[in-house]
C-alpha cells in the first residue's frame, strides 16, 4: 500500500474546476465527519445522564458513511492517498518508462471505466428511491429519505470518474513533455 | 461459463490486476463485474448485481464508525501523546540494558490502547524512541526493529480498525474481537519485552554506552496522565456500559481532539488537517470495503467458497491444519500485499470453511489480523518498515537495514500466531469461552 | 422447459423461514410440477450472498432473483399495511391467527396487494412470522414502573412499544444484544424467543417477562410479477400452491422451535414469569395510539391505513381476543 503521487503539470482550466468541485465536497464531507462524532457523543451524554437518547441515530450514521465516503473518495484519489500496490508499478517505471505509463494509464483508465459503470447503474435506484417514497428508519419515530445518499454514490462516483480521467491526461503529458 | 471456473479465474485475474498496480478497489469490483457477466451472460444483471451489493454493504452502522475511530488516533499522534508516553516509561527503565527498548514496547502496548491504526503507532514512535535509543548506545538496526516490530501492537490491542474490518467482513461482533485482541496484544508485547531482556544480558554489545545523565530532559512525569487519561475513559466507559464498543470512537475522538486543544498541541489549522486526513483514510479504507463486498458476493454466487470448505473438510485437515495452512498463506501474501487487501481477498473464502470445523469467530480473527501484520515487517513490500525508513530517511538508514532489524520481531510474532494457533484460550480465554 | 429460477433471502439458512424456503417450499413446487412440462433449475441465493437482509426486494426488482422472501418488517415506507401488526402491540400471541389473518386480509383488501405490485412483486401467500415478543431483562419486572429509568434495546419498529412508558430505548442488533447487556449500555431487550435463545440473551438478562406483545407479521414468499404474468399457468398455480405448503411447514417449526427456546432458556437459569394482565394493559394503556397515527398518516398519502387496522382489529376480536387496547376506537 503505498501512495501515488499526482504531480500536475501544466494545470489545465478543467483540473483547476474539478479540485474547486473535488476540494468543496471534501469540506462537506470533513465537516460531516465532525457532526457525525458531536452527535454519537450527544446521543450518549442524553442517554445516560437525562435518560433521553437522540432518536435515529444508527440510521444517521448508517447513511452518513455513504455520504462521506462518496464525497471524498474523488478527493482522496486526487490526493494520491486511494490505496493500490504499486511496488512492481514503481519498478516497471523506473526501467521502462514507457511500459510504466502504460501500466498506470490502463489503472486509470479502468478505474474511471468502473467509477461510470456504478454512477450508471444506481442511478436508476436514485430516480425509483425518489419517486416512491423510499424511506429509512421507524415510523412515528425517526425516518429520513433514502434517495439523497443514492444520489451521493452516483455525484461521488462521477467525480471519481473525472479524477481518473485527470490523472491519466497529466501523466500523459508528463510523459510527452519528459 | 461454468460459475466455479469462474470463481477461480476471478483469484487469479484480482491477483494480476493488484500487482500490475490497479487500484485494489477497483480490481476487486471491476473483476467481480465480469465474473458476475461470465457466470449469467447478462451485462445488465452484472451491472445490477454490482450496484446492489455497492450500495447495500455499506450502508452499515459499523462502517460509520471507522472515521471515528482513525480520527481518534490521528489526533492522539498529533497531540504527541506517543512522544510523552515514551519519554515518561523510558525514564524509568533508563539503566537497564534494553530498557528503552522494552520502554518503547510498553509505550507501544499502551499508545495502541487508543489508536487503531498500526501506521500511526509506526510513524511516532520512529520519530520520538529511534533517536533516543540511539543516542543511548543502542545499536540502530535494533533500534528500529523494536520501533517496525512493536507498530503491530496498534493493531491487535483494541481498538483495531483491522479487527473492525474483519467485523464487517464477517458479520461479527466487534466488542468480543475487541476483547478478543487483549491477550494476543498482551503476549506479543510480553514476547518482545522477554526477548530484548534476553538480548540485553546475552549480547550487552549492542546496548553499549548507556548515557543515563540525559540533560535537557523536559518531559514532566505527569504528561503521561492524558494518554493514561483517554486510555482509562475509553476502556472504563467500554466497561462500565456508558457506551458500546462502537460508540467508543466517538467519544474517544472527541476526547483526544479536547485534549489536544486544551493543551494547545492542536490549533484550528492542525484540527482540520487531521480531520480532513481521516476523510482521506475513511474514504480510501471504505471503498475497499465496498470493492471487497461486491467481490465477496461474486465469490459466493459462484459457489467458490462452498466448493472450497466441501474440500478442506473431506480432505480431512482438521481445523489446526487449516489455520496452519490459512495463516501461513496469509503470511506468504504478506510479504507482497497489504493487510487489508489481503483480509478482504481470503477473508470470505475461509470463513465458510472456519464456521464448519466450528472454529470460534473470535480464534479465527485474531489469526488473521495477527498473521497479515506479520507482512507489515516482510520484504519486499512492509509497510511498517517503510513508515520506519521514510520518517528516518535523514538519517542515511537504508531499507535493507530496517527489514534486518525487523527481522527477529517478524520471527517472534510467527511464533506467537503458532502458539494463537494451537491454544484458542490467548484469544477467546476473556470471553470465558 | 426447464427455467432458471433464483431464490434469494438475506438471512442464512439457520433461520426458520429459510429453511422451510428451502426444505419445504421448493421441494413442493418441484414436486407439483413433475409430471407437467415443465421443471425449474434453482439457485439457492441466502445469507447475503445475493442481497442482505432489507436488500432482497431490491435484488428481485432488479432481475437478480425471480422467487424470494421479503421481509415487510425491514420496508416500513414501502410495505407500510403490511407493517400493521407492529404498530398494535399486545395483540394476539398466536402466530397462526395473525399470519393466517394478514395472509386473508391481502385478499380482502386490494391496496396490500396493490403495495407488493407496485415493487413488481407477486405476494404468493405463506406469510412468514415471528412469534410472541417479550421482554428480557437484568432486573426482576413486576410492574411497568420497574422500568423507570431503565434502558432497552428496542429494535426496528418495537421502539415505539417504549414510548412515554418511562424506559429508555437503545438502538442495537441480533449480535450487539449480548454485549451491550453484559456492558450495561442496555438492560433488557425486546426480542422473540427463538432469537433470545439462540443469542444466549439469558446468561445476561436472565428475567423473561412474557409481556405478550403479540406474535408478527415479517414478510412472505413473493416472486417478480413481470416474470410470473409470463410463466405458464402451470407453474403459476406452483408456486401458488407451494406456499400453502410453506406457510403449514413454517408453522409447524415455528412450535418446536418456541418450546425449545423456552426450555434452553430454563435450562440456562431464566427466570420466566407472565406479566400480569393488569400490568399488562398499563402498558398498553401508557403508549400514545401508534396505531391510529401510523394509519391517519397513511390515510394522508392515500393508503387506507384506517381500514386496515380496523379490518386487522375486527379479525382479531371476532376470534375471540382479548385485546387490553383497542387501537382502532379512538
Ligand atoms: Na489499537
Ligand atoms: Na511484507
Amino acid at each position: 500500500m503505498t501512495q501515488d503521487i499526482t504531480r500536475v503539470g501544466a494545470r489545465g482550466r478543467l483540473d483547476q474546476v474539478a479540485d474547486v468541485v473535488m476540494g468543496t465536497a471534501n469540506v462537506v464531507a470533513t465537516l460531516w465527519i465532525l457532526w457525525l462524532m458531536v452527535l454519537i457523543v450527544a446521543d450518549v451524554l442524553g442517554r445516560e445522564t437525562l435518560g433521553r437518547p437522540i432518536a435515529g441515530v444508527p440510521e444517521m450514521v448508517k447513511y452518513s458513511i455513504v455520504g462521506i465516503v462518496f464525497l471524498q473518495i474523488a478527493h482522496t484519489h486526487r490526493k494520491g492517498e486511494m490505496i493500490r500496490s504499486d511496488g512492481i508499478l514503481g519498478m516497471v517505471r523506473r526501467r521502462w518508462p514507457t511500459a510504466g505509463l502504460t501500466l498506470d494509464l490502463i489503472a486509470q483508465l479502468c478505474g474511471a471505466a468502473f467509477a461510470l459503470t456504478l454512477a450508471w447503474a444506481v442511478w436508476p435506484k436514485v430516480v425509483r428511491a425518489y419517486e416512491r417514497g423510499e424511506m429509512e428508519g421507524v415510523q412515528g419515530h425517526f425516518t429520513l429519505p433514502v434517495w439523497p445518499f443514492l444520489f451521493l454514490i452516483v455525484l461521488g462516483s462521477i467525480l471519481l470518474a473525472l479524477s481518473f480521467l485527470l490523472t491519466a491526461a497529466t501523466r500523459f503529458k508528463e510523459h510527452r513533455n519528459a | 461459463m461454468d460459475p466455479i471456473t469462474v470463481g477461480y479465474l476471478s483469484l487469479v485475474a484480482i491477483g494480476i490486476a493488484i500487482y500490475a498496480g490497479l487500484h485494489v478497489a477497483i480490481a476487486l469490483a471491476g473483476v467481480s463485474l465480469f465474473g458476475v457477466w461470465a457466470i449469467t451472460g447478462k451485462l445488465k444483471l452484472a451491472m445490477n448485481f454490482v450496484a446492489l451489493a455497492a450500495t447495500d454493504s455499506i450502508a452499515d452502522y459499523t462502517f460509520g464508525v471507522v472515521p471515528l475511530f482513525v480520527l481518534m488516533g490521528l489526533a492522539v499522534s498529533e497531540s504527541g501523546m506517543g512522544r510523552d508516553t515514551f519519554a515518561v516509561i523510558s525514564r524509568g527503565l533508563r539503566r537497564w540494558r534494553g530498557g528503552l527498548g522494552v520502554a518503547t514496547v510498553l509505550s507501544n502496548a499502551v499508545f495502541a490502547a487508543i489508536t487503531g491504526i498500526s501506521i500511526a503507532s509506526a510513524a511516532v514512535f520512529s520519530k520520538v524512541a529511534v533517536p533516543e535509543m540511539v543516542r543511548a548506545g543502542t545499536n540502530r538496526s535494533i533500534a528500529v526493529g523494536v520501533v517496525a516490530g512493536s507498530s503491530v501492537l496498534g493493531m491487535l490491542i483494541p481498538p483495531s480498525l483491522l479487527l473492525i474490518l474483519f467485523a464487517i467482513l464477517t458479520d461479527s461482533s466487534i466488542g468480543d474481537l475487541f476483547i478478543g485482541g487483549v491477550g494476543p496484544g498482551l503476549l506479543l508485547a510480553g514476547a518482545y519485552i522477554l526477548y530484548l531482556s534476553g538480548l540485553g544480558v546475552a549480547r550487552p554489545q549492542y546496548f553499549e554506552g548507556i548515557n543515563p545523565a540525559e540533560e535537557g530532559e523536559t518531559t514532566p512525569t505527569w504528561t503521561i496522565l492524558p494518554v493514561l487519561g483517554l486510555a482509562t475513559l475509553v476502556l472504563s466507559g467500554i466497561y462500565l456500559g456508558f457506551f458500546t464498543p462502537t460508540e467508543a470512537g466517538a467519544v474517544g475522538a472527541a476526547a483526544a481532539v479536547i485534549i489536544g486543544i486544551v493543551l494547545r498541541r492542536i490549533g484550528a489549522r492542525a484540527a482540520w488537517r487531521i480531520a480532513v486526513q481521516t476523510g482521506h483514510i475513511t474514504a480510501a479504507v471504505c471503498f475497499l470495503i465496498i470493492g471487497a463486498s461486491i467481490y465477496s458476493r461474486m465469490l459466493a454466487f459462484s459457489g467458490l467458497p462452498a466448493s472450497i470448505t466441501e474440500a478442506a473438510i473431506g480432505s480431512g485437515i482438521g481445523p489446526v491444519g487449516f489455520l496452519m495452512l490459512f495463516a501461513g498463506l496469509l503470511v506468504l501474501l504478506g510479504t507482497v500485499l497489504d493487510s487489508s487487501s489481503i483480509m478482504l481477498v481470503t477473508v470470505p473464502l475461509a470463513y465458510p470453511v472456519t464456521q464448519q470445523m466450528g472454529i470460534d469467530i473470535v480464534h479465527f480473527g485474531l489469526i488473521t489480523v495477527l498473521a497479515v501484520e506479520v507482512g507489515l515487517l516482510t520484504p519486499p513490500l512492509g509497510l511498517s518498515v517503510f513508515v520506519v525508513h521514510a520518517t528516518l530517511k535523514d538519517t542515511g538508514i537504508t531499507l535493507g537495514e530496517v527489514f534486518r532489524g525487523a527481522a527477529p520481531f517478524a520471527l517472534i510474532m510467527t511464533l506467537t500466531l503458532v502458539a494463537l494457533i494451537l491454544i484458542p484460550q490467548i484469544a477467546t480465554g476473556l470471553l470465558g469461552r | 422447459e426447464v427455467l432458471d429460477v433464483t431464490a434469494v433471502a438475506g438471512h442464512p439458512p439457520v433461520f426458520l423461514w429459510v429453511k422451510t424456503l428451502s426444505e419445504s417450499y421448493i421441494p413442493a413446487v418441484n414436486a407439483a410440477l413433475e409430471g407437467t412440462d415443465y421443471s425449474i433449475d434453482w439457485t439457492e441465493a441466502y445469507g447475503g450472498t445475493l442481497a442482505k437482509v432489507g436488500g432482497e426486494m431490491e435484488a428481485m426488482e432488479d432481475g437478480l432473483a425471480q422467487v424470494g422472501i421479503v421481509s415487510s418488517l425491514f420496508e416500513p415506507s414501502l410495505l407500510s399495511l403490511q407493517n400493521v401488526t407492529y404498530v398494535t402491540p399486545f395483540g394476539s400471541p398466536d402466530v397462526d391467527l395473525v399470519l393466517s389473518t394478514v395472509d386473508a386480509m391481502h385478499d380482502d383488501i386490494p391496496a396490500m396487494r396493490k403495495l407488493w405490485e407496485d415493487l413488481d412483486l407477486e405476494y404468493l401467500g405463506g406469510g412468514f412470522g415471528l412469534e410472541d415478543y417479550l421482554l428480557m431483562t437484568t432486573f426482576p419486572v413486576a410492574s411497568l414502573s420497574d422500568l423507570e429509568g431503565r434502558k432497552i434495546n428496542a429494535p426496528g419498529p418495537a421502539v415505539n412499544w417504549l414510548k412515554e412508558t418511562g424506559a429508555v430505548g437503545v438502538s442495537g442488533n441480533l449480535t450487539t444484544y449480548y454485549n451491550d447487556i453484559q456492558s450495561g449500555v442496555a438492560e433488557g431487550v425486546i426480542v422473540f424467543p427463538t432469537a433470545a435463545a439462540a443469542a444466549k440473551l439469558f446468561e445476561v438478562a436472565p428475567y423473561v417477562t412474557r409481556v405478550h406483545f403479540g406474535a408478527q407479521f415479517a414478510g412472505g414468499i413473493v416472486a417478480k410479477k413481470s416474470w410470473f404474468d409470463e410463466q405458464d399457468a402451470v407453474v403459476q398455480e406452483a408456486l401458488r400452491a407451494a406456499a400453502d405448503t410453506f406457510a403449514a411447514d413454517y408453522r409447524t417449526g415455528l412450535e418446536a422451535r418456541v418450546a425449545g427456546a423456552f426450555k434452553a432458556m430454563e435450562a440456562g437459569g431464566a427466570q420466566i414469569s407472565e406479566m400480569s394482565e393488569e400490568e399488562r394493559s398499563n402498558w398498553a394503556n401508557t403508549l400514545p395510539n401508534i396505531a391510529m397515527d401510523w394509519a391517519k398518516d397513511l390515510d394522508g398519502k392515500g393508503i387506507p391505513g384506517t381500514v386496515v387496522l380496523t379490518t386487522y382489529i375486527n379479525h382479531l376480536k371476532d376470534a375471540g381476543v382479548a385485546l387490553p387496547r383497542d387501537w382502532s376506537a379512538e
